[in-house]
């Protein structure tokens, strides 16, 4: 079985192995002109770059699929169909890990080249950016599987607004009752104070997990939904 | 294109056959025989539904599923590949469960479905490589034997195939690990007649040589006539006919009447009635009693009986039941 994952995780790259190559060029070209010229935050233009490739990736993944019809053949194959569904979660996840660190390598070398030093926070926000992507694409593959890629794209524009508003909400929600310190609930305040207090590597493996968790999590829900779904 | 040499299969499943209905014998004996057993196969849609579909293919024969446009072929083909659930009834494989045994199944069929997927922008050389790897026994010299047969070019992108090349390299994958029952939906349809004529030479060799059965559909007759050993007519969901071919067209006749030999006895004899000016026609199995039953009401009377062609066989079936 596990060689029947790979067989068609290692698929999903050689389809589209022009796109990938023209994806990390754009990326490294984003990275290097945004770094020199320092124009944005960096941390805005290592999400924008990572975002703009990984979902290109995911989608020319689900697309190609779509386009060729190929889930039917694959689904005749003597291979389950959960097979299928572990193999993109796997293509995904490597496609993501490479990608991340790749781009922790390149702006460490443009740390090194402008500023002589490279700032170790940075791994982190990298590494965090990446987090929030896998949130979003736990969200997002549970939707392709169930309703192919058009419908889920189509659905998803509106997953990723609504997520950036529910975010934005809560930030300004939590930024109003700091103005008024009176009026933090009891909890809140507990729960802020132990996240404060907290070392910051600890804070990150939590994190980690529950991201890890949730991918994993969605990797389910996506094996329940694609059994179920009529393909023919 | 007759096929020279038959098995003993044949006469083997005949005889249990006979054993089953005059001695009352479990099918123990026959199953064994049988490479695809489908009992009462139902599965129901909307606007339609498959209704108690029953056949079965004898070890190293062809059996041909003939029926127009959404009549159920397809159907019924999916529900045995699994591709799809059905509400009751079994479908057997080499004696295994259908449901229960996937993807063992999958792995000793070569199936090709009604249209042609593959990742277009991928060449046919990759197509081989990455679809054989799902298969155990997956044999790369006998693939490049028929690339070779079929002229197809190994580096050319599948997307720049024709759909009849498409579907030789469908086969190619088919046949690559050298399965014991190949399940082709359409095979035939949308090509030309001289590839048409190639793949069903290629059928004729494989089941004489390969030890390997066919069971094809298809709403080309002419095909299914060609090399088919065994028929399934199948109408609105429901198998019409299912028996070895010659006994098929042997049984079944035309008749041609005049119209001043018509009375209702005769027309409930016949199936598939066509009414002219001068006279009717209509085909029946039972040929026999039909012209006793003429030589009674019409003792002068005139009618030509003819052989019939699977066509016409199934376009006089297809018109009883929508007169139905």
């Amino acid at each position: 079985m596990m060689k029947q994952v790979f067989r068609i995780a290692i698929k999903d790259f050689q389809v589209q192995l022009k796109s990938i190559l023209s994806y990390l060029v754009i990326g490294f070209v984003m990275i290097i002109v945004f770094s020199l010229i320092n124009l944005m935050q960096k941390q805005m233009v290592y999400a924008l770059v990572a975002f703009s490739i990984l979902y290109g990736f995911v989608n020319k993944a689900l697309y190609e699929d779509e386009r060729n019809n190929t889930l039917r053949l694959l689904a005749a194959m003597p291979a389950k169909r959960d097979v299928i569904v572990y193999a993109r979660y796997l293509s995904t996840g490597v496609f993501m890990f490479a990608l991340c660190l790749t781009m922790m390598l390149i702006t460490g070398f443009t740390d090194l080249i402008v500023l002589s030093t490279v700032e170790p926070t940075l791994v982190i926000i990298i590494a965090s950016i990446f987090m929030v992507f896998m949130i979003l694409l736990s969200v997002y593959l549970p939707l392709a599987f169930k309703l192919g890629y058009i419908k889920a794209a189509g659905i998803n524009r509106f997953v990723l607004l609504g997520m950036f508003a529910l975010v934005g909400g809560v930030t300004a929600v939590f930024a109003a009752l700091k103005n008024k310190e009176s009026d933090i609930p009891q909890k809140l305040r507990a729960l802020d104070a132990t996240f404060t207090s907290m070392n910051p590597a600890i804070l990150f493996i939590i994190l980690t997990l529950c991201v890890m968790i949730a991918y994993l999590g969605s990797m389910r829900i996506s094996i329940k939904v694609f059994r179920k779904r009529a393909l023919f | 294109m007759a096929r020279s040499s038959r098995p003993s299969g044949i006469y083997w499943a005949r005889f249990c056959k006979v054993l089953n209905g005059v001695m009352g014998m479990n099918e123990i004996m026959f199953r064994d025989e049988m490479i695809l057993k489908v009992n009462a196969l139902n599965k129901s849609y909307d606007k339609f539904a498959l209704k108690d579909v029953g056949l079965q293919i004898p070890k190293g024969y062809i059996m041909g599923f003939v029926g127009r446009n959404g009549a159920g072929k397809s159907t019924t083909i999916k529900c045995m590949m699994d591709l799809i659930s059905f509400d009751s009834g079994s479908i057997e494989i080499f004696g295994l469960d259908s449901r229960g045994h996937s993807d063992e199944i999958k792995r000793r069929v070569g199936y090709v479905g009604e249209e042609q997927y593959f990742y277009e922008n991928m060449s046919v050389n990759w197509s081989m490589n990455f679809f054989g790897g799902f298969f155990p026994g997956w044999d790369r010299k006998t693939c490049d034997k028929l690339l070779k047969r079929f002229e197809l070019d190994p580096s050319k992108k599948v997307g720049e195939l024709s759909k009849g090349m498409k579907m030789k390299l469908a086969l190619t994958l088919a046949l690559g690990h050298r399965p014991e029952l190949l399940i082709l939906d359409e095979p035939t349809s949308g090509l030309d007649p001289v590839i048409r004529n190639e793949l069903l030479e290629l059928f004729l060799e494989i089941v004489q040589d390969e030890n390997c059965s066919i069971f094809f559909s298809s709403h080309i007759t002419s095909d299914i006539e060609k090399i088919a050993d065994f028929v399934t007519i199948i109408d609105n969901g429901k198998i019409v006919i299912s028996d070895e071919k010659d006994a098929i067209l042997e049984s079944w006749k035309l008749f041609k009447v005049e119209n001043s030999c018509q009375n209702q006895e005769i027309l409930k004899m016949l199936v598939g009635v066509k009414k002219g000016e001068f006279g009717f026609s209509g085909i029946t199995d039972r040929s026999d009693g039909f012209i006793n039953e003429f030589g009674k009401s019409f003792p002068k009377g005139n009618y030509k009986m003819e052989k019939i062609t699977l066509d016409e066989l199934l376009v006089r079936i297809v018109k009883e039941s929508e007169a139905i």
